[in-house]
């Protein structure tokens, strides 16, 4: 799980680069470049022992412009978005916030993700939820759904077809 | 009496159902009443990673719902929590509020934001004297807690706590009878959130906690869907994925208060808990805890 090693010959995308600086700054973010490279972000993200995720080293690669790179790698979407490194950082920068951004450039130009999370994405906009109720199992083995245990009925939009229009249109634009 | 517009969130309400139960049984116990926030959807947190204009439509439409109500809403989930808040805080720009509330008509909806988002662990804590008071049973052992990253990180958003420090469950389990205390492993991620697309990894995580905590506490208490879900519902895959035998009780704080406070184990879903927290109650149990005045020595 290691980021495509095209630094050396790549070029600076200063487009994308540009255009997750001014998203950041409309989600009132820091923009990587106040980045000092101290690793405290990658000392504690909860992703880097397993996974390999080092934030400071996605901040350099943000702020010198190699974003296909990162848009590329399957290593933006091993973030446990556990906040860390964003409550940690000395400079007020968010490593998070910025793996979200590359993310949701991945989910624009049409990357693979996640099956899991296009499914929840679909099922979202469907449903309004990202699951109906399952049938779950007591400690005994017996199956158990929702209505057996007397709760009320799960709560949904009430006019599914202006929620999904919103949704849909929502999901066309860019962040 | 207090009243809330009552958010579990789509893992409680369509999985966790123990959480659900137990929260709606122990609230109402403690004379909180809850009315269900209609029409609500998910709060958009899992969709963070596709789109953020869809997680702060989300969140908004479920606060504008509130805001019909005119309640405040209690949220289980720190998840949902965290997303409510940051929504919010969001619509205090005018680029946002201005782009979300157009969207909002598109729902016949109208943001106002004038109501609060509360976990229900600060709606435990803000009641602990009553809690305190109440309580029958002591749980007469020795818990950890865990919060969910949520609950308290970005602590200028979400946070509820210190969120290097926080303090609020061990009050809480100190109050129902429990023994307590801080643990290296206290803040670590449960891997919930990675869990389908990388399951080897979030089950590590998750059974790297529990195996630290085996043989040191009783139990662990907690306050999270996604933690209840790694560390009880996936405890043995979790042991599987890190080559040891877990068998370790695992609660949510909602089902230890209400033990506390004299309820039925059956009110409180706890036999939908799949870690073995017979361990814990056959101990609660031998060593019942309320004396009985007929067998006071005299």
């Amino acid at each position: 799980m290691t980021i495509t090693n095209l630094t050396t010959m790549g070029e600076s995308e200063e487009e994308l680069r540009d255009k997750i600086r001014a998203q950041l700054e409309r989600i009132g973010e820091n923009i990587p470049d106040m980045c000092y490279q101290c690793g405290k972000c990658t000392s504690g993200c909860e992703a880097m022992k397993l996974l390999e995720l080092e934030p400071h080293n996605i901040m350099a690669m943000v702020k010198t412009g190699f974003i296909e790179e990162l848009i590329n790698s399957e290593i933006i979407w091993t973030c446990v978005t556990c906040f860390k490194c964003k409550e940690r950082c000395p400079q007020k920068v968010a490593p998070v916030e910025v793996l979200f951004l590359l993310k949701n450039q991945a989910v624009a130009q049409g990357k693979e993700i996640p099956v899991n999370l296009s499914n929840m994405f679909q099922n979202v906009l469907t449903q309004g939820v990202v699951q109906m109720p399952l049938e779950t199992r007591t400690r005994a083995g017996e199956g158990v759904k929702r209505e057996d245990l007397n709760l009320p009925e799960l709560q949904l939009p009430k006019d599914p077809a202006k929620f999904q229009n919103v949704l849909m249109k929502l999901a066309m634009e860019e962040v | 009496m207090a009243k809330y517009a009552f958010y579990p969130g789509c893992i409680v309400s369509t999985e966790q159902y123990g959480y659900e139960i137990s929260a709606r049984r122990v609230l109402s116990e403690l004379g909180i009443e809850l009315e269900e926030l209609e029409g609500s959807s998910c709060c958009g947190a899992p969709l963070r990673h596709v789109n953020l204009n869809l997680t702060q439509y989300l969140s908004a439409r479920n606060i504008a719902l509130a805001d019909e109500m005119g309640l405040d809403i209690l949220v289980l989930c720190p998840n949902c929590h965290l997303a409510l808040r940051d929504a919010k805080q969001k619509m205090e720009g005018k680029e946002v509020r201005s782009r979300i509330s157009e969207e909002l008509k598109g729902e016949d909806l109208t943001y106002q934001g004038n109501e609060n988002i509360y976990h229900i662990l600060e709606i435990f804590y803000d009641n602990i004297d009553e809690i305190k008071k109440r309580v029958v049973k002591p749980i007469e052992l020795k818990g950890a807690a865990h919060y969910g990253c949520h609950l308290l990180r970005p602590s200028e958003t979400g946070g509820v706590d210190n969120p290097e420090n926080p303090s609020k469950m061990e009050e809480i389990l100190k109050v129902i009878g429990a023994k307590t205390d801080r643990y290296p492993e206290r803040l670590n991620c449960c891997g919930g959130p990675i869990y389908f697309h990388k399951p080897d990894a979030a089950l590590s995580m998750a059974g790297d906690k529990i195996a630290a905590l085996q043989g040191k506490f009783d139990f662990l208490a907690t306050v999270c869907p996604y933690g209840q879900r790694m560390y009880d519902s996936k405890q043995e895959q979790a042991g599987k994925s890190i080559g040891q035998e877990l068998g370790f009780p695992v609660f949510y704080l909602t089902q230890l208060i209400g033990m506390a406070l004299g309820i039925d184990g059956k009110e409180l879903g706890l036999d939908l808990n799949l870690s073995p927290i017979e361990k814990a109650l056959s101990t609660l149990m031998a060593e019942s805890t309320v004396p009985d005045p007929d067998d006071e020595p005299e």
